[in-house]
């Protein structure tokens, strides 16, 4: 009988490769944790948890390559741990395009917030949008009137933009003040609106089955050219 | 060969240009982009369309 004799060395051996992982693991999740000591607690225990993962996917590579001697989990870790603040995350492609992508969000300097999912009551967002020490009287009092239209939607901080721009999920709509260019240059959501159009599409035709191929041309529009197939 | 072609211009104005269809089948080909992108603000048609062999649609997307 010689398969259940192999079946429980491989076994034996997947079990000792994750007790020595988990005899790692207080010290990688000890650094992850000094690392983003700083994060919001629930924000923390998920950088943690991507650390720990990243850690695991790093040191089956290492084992599969028959490296089992240089595994030590500070040097594991620190490389999860820089990993996981370029926002690269274990099971999803680091896409730049993807504005819900942190991978992208931090490459391209913004941020996106839903601004719905906030207590109105409290008016929490309220006053996190209007607390800005930046602006004048006149200014906080135009903001008090302006940002009550904007709790429904999706809030996107543009670069170098005092207020987010709200996107209104219903009606496509885009909601933004940026004081003639004084408080955010129009090129950043010019730019954004580009993005989520050439996105957009090529989700759209892909969903439908068809090719889609991308090319820059030299005014700085995007030329998307869907392959719908068959002759007329 | 059918293609659609759109080119997002840098204000993320989006034009829509259908090639290789025959008649009115490239307004429903494109119908998913326009539905995707936005309202439709202006189409030109060109004699292809009337002749019922390629048809060209244009429509723009506005912010």
């Amino acid at each position: 009988m010689i398969a259940p004799a192999k079946s429980r060395r491989r076994k034996s051996r997947s079990r000792q490769i994750a007790e020595q992982f988990l005899a790692m693991l207080p010290l990688i999740r000890e650094q992850a944790r000094h690392a983003f000591r700083g994060e919001r607690p629930e924000r923390r225990e998920e950088l943690i948890a991507e650390v720990v993962a990243n850690c695991w996917m790093s040191y089956v590579r290492l084992i599969d390559r028959g490296l089992h001697d240089v595994i030590y989990p500070t040097p594991l870790a620190r490389f999860a741990i820089r990993q996981t603040r370029d926002g690269r995350r274990v099971g999803s492609k680091s896409n730049i395009k993807d504005v819900g992508s942190e991978y992208a969000q931090r490459r391209q300097g913004f941020t996106v917030e839903t601004l719905d999912c906030l207590d109105q009551e409290t008016g929490e967002w309220r006053e996190i949008l209007i607390e800005d020490r930046h602006a004048g009287p006149a200014e906080t009092a135009a903001a008090r009137i302006d940002v009550g239209d904007w709790f429904a939607g999706l809030g996107v901080q543009l670069p170098k933009w005092r207020y987010p721009a709200v996107c209104q999920l219903d009606t496509g709509e885009i909601r933004f003040d940026n004081f003639n260019g004084r408080w955010g240059e129009q090129q950043h959501l010019d730019r954004f609106l580009q993005m989520y159009a050439v996105e957009k599409a090529k989700i759209e035709a892909r969903r439908r089955g068809n090719t889609c191929t991308e090319q820059q041309l030299a005014d700085g529009s995007i030329k998307l050219t869907v392959n719908a197939g068959g002759a007329a | 060969m059918r293609t659609i072609e759109i080119i997002v211009s840098p204000k993320g104005e989006t034009t829509v240009q259908t090639k290789g269809f025959a008649g009115s089948s490239c307004r429903e080909a494109s119908k998913f982009i326009e539905q995707a992108l936005g309202q439709r603000t202006g189409e030109r048609l060109t004699a292809e369309f009337h002749q019922q062999a390629v048809q060209q649609q244009v429509s723009q997307q506005g912010n």
